[in-house]
């Protein structure tokens, strides 16, 4: 772990030369096919930013555990009994055998495969058998072979963070506006609680990390990406009744929105790199169906759980795709979020998962669970193009002699940012890329500014 | 629900036969692009099922890998042909073999159908891309006039559990 916010590192780019690979208006082709930027990225970026390693749900009861990752690290999260969430690397400090192999579970306590060393669940060494053969210095509660821990961990009502960095700044800090998309989606919820259930989907592509927060938040893409199924789903019969009540076709369909439907929404970018479309209300797109029984008796449980005017302002709230850089994106409105693994530099994992709101009908749940299905499972008719796309870039920057890639529409378009660090500008402007290359060259600087 | 044209109860050899001969056409049908042609070998009322756990019992709680019913597989099959359909630009080349055909249940005149378990392998070439996928197919079928139509087909990859690159042609 890095003692300090100063990355320790041998083979580092001097800050000139992250400043001259990260321009606003296009990042330097290498920083998504150079190896060695990508082990930088893994100890400026991934050692030292938070990010997201799971939710309070996932581990409910003293003993549950799961696995998670940051960047290449393998992390346990555990619920210890003193009802804390511990942080640990699954890993054993006695030869470095991965601890837990199953993805999640209970256990009393860790137990090594190889000699059997034993840690509690706050990840103190508790039993070595054999003990007489080891060295006066192992021996249960020895605090330099209790199983290491993040530097930091923290969690934003119940979304669990972790930085490999012992300094810098607090988790609300990093999140800044972003927290607002977690309350948004936690205030959907009648009881104002939570569950990731329903099970999670993994898909990989061949293609860099950045790829994928560069293009959720592009709303010029979804006209040529998702021709094919924009294109089917419009020519599908209206008549038909399907199994999911039309919601697959109409997500498919949503992603042909005319220019005047897209006009209506406004990007919002900050310094720090998140981002998330607006207006989608306003612009009348996610209008709700009235004759839409689920989604009224909803509206009708939440209007007695916390009042007509709030419930009016929770579902109205008109944020999109709430991208927290570098990789955790939140789908308030669908509860949803997804989490991009960076594997290799030319390897990226994104998995998904949806949130149960706790004392809204069961159908709305349902509902949830389909929008994972439909947009993240590997057979997603949707998604799966995306990926295509991501890996086409990435093969057109390894082999195109491409210096940069380029990140200038609509620049001329952005406002100037308030107080210095929250821009926004027009639907057709590729200003999250602009925030998304501020906050590369931030966090890649040997120290990370203010 | 005996295709038997003589009155009398088919021979379960002969059954079988029958029915592999019906699982290879099937995978024949995928392998050689009749993708419309796939979709309606589905009763109207035929659901394609990919659960995303071998345990799966549950639709609706639990996410699905594919859980389509028969008009959904034909939207799906429209996009697999549409020219822009990125992810199959270029189209990826199989090979479905299917083996260890079971009859678990229906071998009488039971309304409810067959029920047949098989083992499905689908090798995938894209571009210089090679890829192999393993399922148990689980079909339960309708016979009528000679004919079977798929109710159900669960498909169980054994890689459910694990991190995939994107899958176009089904198994």
């Amino acid at each position: 772990m890095n003692e300090t916010n100063v990355a320790q590192d041998s083979a580092a780019l001097s800050d000139a030369e992250v400043v001259a690979l990260s321009d606003v208006d296009g990042m330097a082709a290498t920083t998504y096919t150079d190896a060695g930027i990508f082990e930088l990225e893994m100890q400026r970026i991934f050692g030292r930013a938070w990010i997201f390693v799971g939710h309070n749900s996932q581990i409910p009861n003293v003993g549950d555990y799961q696995r998670s990752r940051i960047g290449k690290h393998e992390l346990l999260l555990v619920r210890d009994t003193r009802q804390q969430v511990r942080v640990l690397m699954n890993a054993c400090t006695h030869r470095g055998t991965q601890l837990c192999a199953q993805a999640n579970g209970n256990a009393a306590r860790f137990v090594c495969p190889y000699h059997a060393w034993s840690f509690g669940l706050d990840g103190a060494l508790s039993a070595v058998p054999g003990l007489d053969a080891y060295p006066d210095d192992v021996k249960p509660g020895a605090a330099h072979l209790a199983l290491k821990a993040v530097a930091r961990s923290d969690n934003y009502r119940g979304f669990i963070f972790a930085s490999l960095a012992s300094v810098g700044e607090s988790l609300e800090q990093f999140l800044g506006p972003m927290t607002a998309a977690i309350d948004n989606l936690i205030d959907r919820a009648p009881n104002r609680s939570i569950q990731m259930q329903g099970g999670n989907f993994r898909v990989r592509y061949a293609g860099n990390w950045k790829l994928h927060h560069e293009n959720a938040n592009d709303t010029v893409h979804p006209g040529f990406v998702h021709k094919s199924s924009v294109d089917t789903a419009r020519a599908a019969s209206t008549t038909q009744v399907y199994v999911d009540g039309g919601q697959t076709v109409n997500m498919m369909a949503a992603n042909g929105f005319s220019r005047r439907e897209w006009d209506g929404i406004e990007l919002h970018g900050f310094a720090n790199g998140h981002s998330f479309m607006g207006g989608f209300y306003k612009s009348g797109i996610l209008a709700q169906r009235k004759d839409d029984l689920v989604a009224n008796e909803y509206r009708a449980i939440l209007e007695r759980a916390q009042g007509k005017e709030a419930a009016e302002a929770i579902l109205g709230m008109d944020r999109f795709n709430n991208l927290v850089w570098p990789n955790l994106s939140i789908n308030a409105q669908f509860h949803q979020i997804r989490v991009v693994h960076p594997i290799s530099v030319n390897e990226t994992e994104i998995q998904g998962f949806c949130f149960r709101l706790d004392g809204a009908p069961d159908a709305i749940f349902h509902r949830a669970v389909r929008f994972l299905g439909t947009l993240v499972s590997p057979a997603s008719m949707i998604f799966s193009d995306d990926l295509e796309i991501f890996e086409r870039v990435q093969r057109g920057l390894e082999t195109a002699q491409l210096q940069r890639s380029n990140s200038t529409r609509g620049a001329h378009l952005d406002t100037e940012p308030e107080s210095g660090t929250w821009w926004r500008s027009s639907c057709a402007s590729e200003l999250p890329l602009r925030v998304q290359s501020r906050a590369w060259r931030r966090w890649m600087c040997a120290e990370v500014s203010e | 629900m005996n295709s038997s044209t003589s009155g009398q109860p088919e021979d379960l050899g002969a059954l079988t036969l029958r029915i592999t001969q019906f699982l290879y056409h099937e995978a024949w049908l995928l392998d050689s692009g009749q993708l419309q042609a796939w979709v309606e070998l589905f009763s109207d009322d035929g659901m394609y099922w990919i659960p995303s756990s071998p345990t799966q019992t549950d639709r609706l709680n639990q996410v699905s890998i594919v859980l389509e019913d028969k008009a959904l597989l034909q939207v799906r099959m429209q996009r697999l042909c549409h020219e822009d359909a990125h992810a199959v630009t270029p189209m990826p080349a199989t090979v479905h073999t299917v083996s260890n055909v079971n009859l678990l249940d229906g071998r009488s005149d039971s309304e409810f159908g067959y029920v047949v378990r098989s083992v499905v392998t689908m090798h995938e070439q894209r571009g210089d891309i090679a890829r192999t996928l393993s399922a148990y197919a689980t079909h339960t079928l309708l016979s009528n006039d000679d004919e079977f139509k798929i109710a159900q087909k669960r498909v169980d990859l054994i890689q459910c559990g694990t991190a995939f690159a994107p899958i176009s042609v089904l198994l």
